[in-house]
């Protein structure tokens, strides 16, 4: 293993927001200086306040200069992995909680587990890969803050939550396998490809962007809230399987998919031009 | 020197700097790419009045492409960016968005950029969509046949324009007819164009005329029906003289194209009736680049 290893000492007994951790830690720094980094507050039943710091939480190792960072043991009751993310490549080799990736900025961040809710909200570039199943509002808003994830990719192998790209503003979201409901939800722009089933109330009040899914997954969207659906060859899709293609070999399968598909522009009771595209 | 016994004059070729871009448009077929890609170019011989000077580079397979599919790059030069753009944006909107199943691409990855789509995409009327891709932005705007997809800028550097050599001949036939040579061997050099018809300029010019207000006049030392009235730089044997004019990305691209084009000509030049191969400049007074003849030939 190269780079730096941050291992869980014990599971931790309530949730733990990395958050401020994730963004102090930059690859300059000493294993002294990281294990001084701080995690956020945490307030006890009995009205404590612990502060606590990384170095109580993880045993930190670093093997080389390169830019790695790998968290190793249980990491579910980890939250807000991978926050202002901005170079090198983060993996846990696990699962992981709640907003991973929150406002990522550029690098690569792989879970090898599941993760909570909130992956990529308000991400603004670079990759997030999660290989098992993701929880909901992938690519939303952070908390207080209008749009969504603003830049970059996200890529789930499993299965995603409800409110898959609420809000989403820029970037491209694929999930290969299925969604729950209101998928595309406030959508204001951006991409979101589900190559899985669909669960209900897709698109809802979507404004702009594209929501892509199998021909045979998903029916065609109601009308009048969607436009009836026109078969069209558009161009840009094979652009865009061809940036996804080029995320991973794993992803070779969709330079497969064809550019003809059925278009339907809505949603329509809210003003909205956005596309749902079945391909 | 001589080459195939051709006398190379001892003289330079003079360039100037200008800026540059190249755009990718393809198409369903190469018919189409060549058709979109022949009118984005047209009237692009000079900039002392079209704006750019601009041409076909070379055809593109589905390989080299964004979409996959076949079409043809262009390259234009321009006095500055200003106009490049402003050329380029009104060619694409009339030449290239009207042709059928065209797209266009930035076919260089430099900065800074210029409008391409960007500029274009109000043809849309609120229905354009913009499309973040691998970092590059596209506009992809409806049309009567779908939608033009279309780059949203593309990249600009700084390139060189006015590299050239002059074909002394004995007759206007057997000097075009060893330009048509040229021409044809310069197409496989990369990176630059031969922006005039065929390559070749028959009015090569002289800065300045003896009328107010005209930028530049015939070039009466090489006119053969003025010898005898100016000083003349036509040999005896030359009864015409065809200018070829290049433009190039690098100051490698335009030497490797003179060097090409005057070896192709003296290869067949003799049996043409080529006596003399010699180039234009200015005294070195206005140009940033000067390609010697006898040392591009090495």
């Amino acid at each position: 293993m190269s780079g730096w290893t941050w291992e869980v000492r014990a599971t931790a007994d309530q949730v733990v927001d990395l958050s401020a951790a994730m963004k102090g830690f930059d690859w300059s720094l000493s294993v002294a200086e990281v294990e001084r980094l701080p995690l956020a507050e945490m307030r006890r039943p009995n009205g404590t306040v612990e502060r606590r710091v990384v170095g109580d939480l993880f045993r930190v190792t670093r093997q080389s200069d390169d830019p790695q960072l790998v968290l190793l043991g249980t990491c579910e009751r980890l939250s807000g992995i991978g926050h202002r993310w901005s170079s090198g490549q983060l993996t846990v080799d696990g699962s992981a909680g709640s907003a991973v990736a929150r406002e990522q900025v550029a690098g690569t961040i792989r879970v090898l587990g599941s993760v909570g809710d909130g992956l990529a909200a308000g991400k603004r570039g670079g990759l997030v890969r999660v290989d098992g199943d993701a929880g909901a509002s992938i690519g939303g808003p952070t908390i207080g803050r209008g749009p969504g994830m603003r830049g970059g990719a996200v890529w789930v192998r499993g299965n995603a939550g409800d409110r898959v790209g609420e809000r989403l503003r820029r970037g491209t979201i694929v999930v290969e396998g299925h969604c729950g409901s209101e998928c595309g939800l406030q959508m204001i722009a951006g991409t979101v490809l589900i190559a899985g089933t669909v669960g209900p109330h897709v698109g809802r009040l979507l404004r702009r962007g594209t929501l892509i899914a199998r021909r045979d997954m998903v029916r065609p969207l109601a009308e009048p809230a969607w436009s009836p659906p026109q078969v069209v060859e558009l161009l840009v899709l094979r652009l865009l399987w061809r940036a996804i293609a080029s995320w991973n070999a794993s992803l070779a399968w969709i330079r497969e998919w064809p550019i003809q598909c059925e278009r339907q522009i809505g949603d329509r009771t809210a003003g909205g031009i956005g596309e749902f595209l079945r391909t | 020197m001589e080459l195939n016994g051709i006398p190379i004059a001892d003289t330079f070729a003079e360039g100037f700097g200008m800026v540059a871009t190249r755009v990718w448009i393809t198409a369903a077929t190469s018919a189409w790419a060549e058709r979109a890609a022949r009118a984005f170019v047209g009237f692009g011989t000079s900039v002392i009045a079209c704006g750019v000077e601009a041409a076909v580079e070379r055809p593109l397979s589905a390989e080299e492409t964004p979409d996959g599919r076949v079409g043809c790059s262009a390259l234009l030069f321009a006095v500055d960016r200003g106009t490049l753009e402003k050329q380029v944006v009104r060619r694409l909107g009339q030449c290239v968005l009207t042709c059928p199943t065209t797209a266009a691409f930035s076919g260089l990855d430099r900065e800074p950029r210029i409008a391409l789509g960007s500029k274009v995409r109000q043809f849309g009327d609120g229905w354009q969509i913009s499309k973040w891709i691998d970092g590059r932005r596209y506009w992809r705007i409806p049309v009567m046949d779908g939608e033009f997809l279309c780059e949203a800028t593309a990249g600009t550097q700084r390139g060189v324009g006015g590299g050239n050599y002059i074909v002394l001949a004995k007759d206007a036939l057997a000097a075009a007819n060893a330009c048509e040579v040229a021409y044809q061997a310069m197409a496989t050099v990369r990176d630059c164009i031969t922006p005039f018809p065929g390559g070749v300029a028959r009015s090569g010019s002289k800065v300045g005329s003896k009328y107010r207000g005209l930028l530049a006049s015939t070039n009466d030392a090489f006119a053969p029906t003025l010898r005898g009235v100016c000083d003349s730089l036509l040999p005896d044997a030359a009864g015409a003289a065809l200018e070829i004019v290049i433009d190039g990305l690098t100051v490698d691209a335009v030497r490797s194209a003179i060097e090409v084009g005057i070896r192709a000509v003296c290869a067949v030049g003799r049996d043409l009736g080529v006596v003399g191969i010699t180039a234009g400049n200015y005294g070195g007074k206005l140009g940033q680049y000067q390609f010697a003849l006898r040392e591009v030939l090495g």
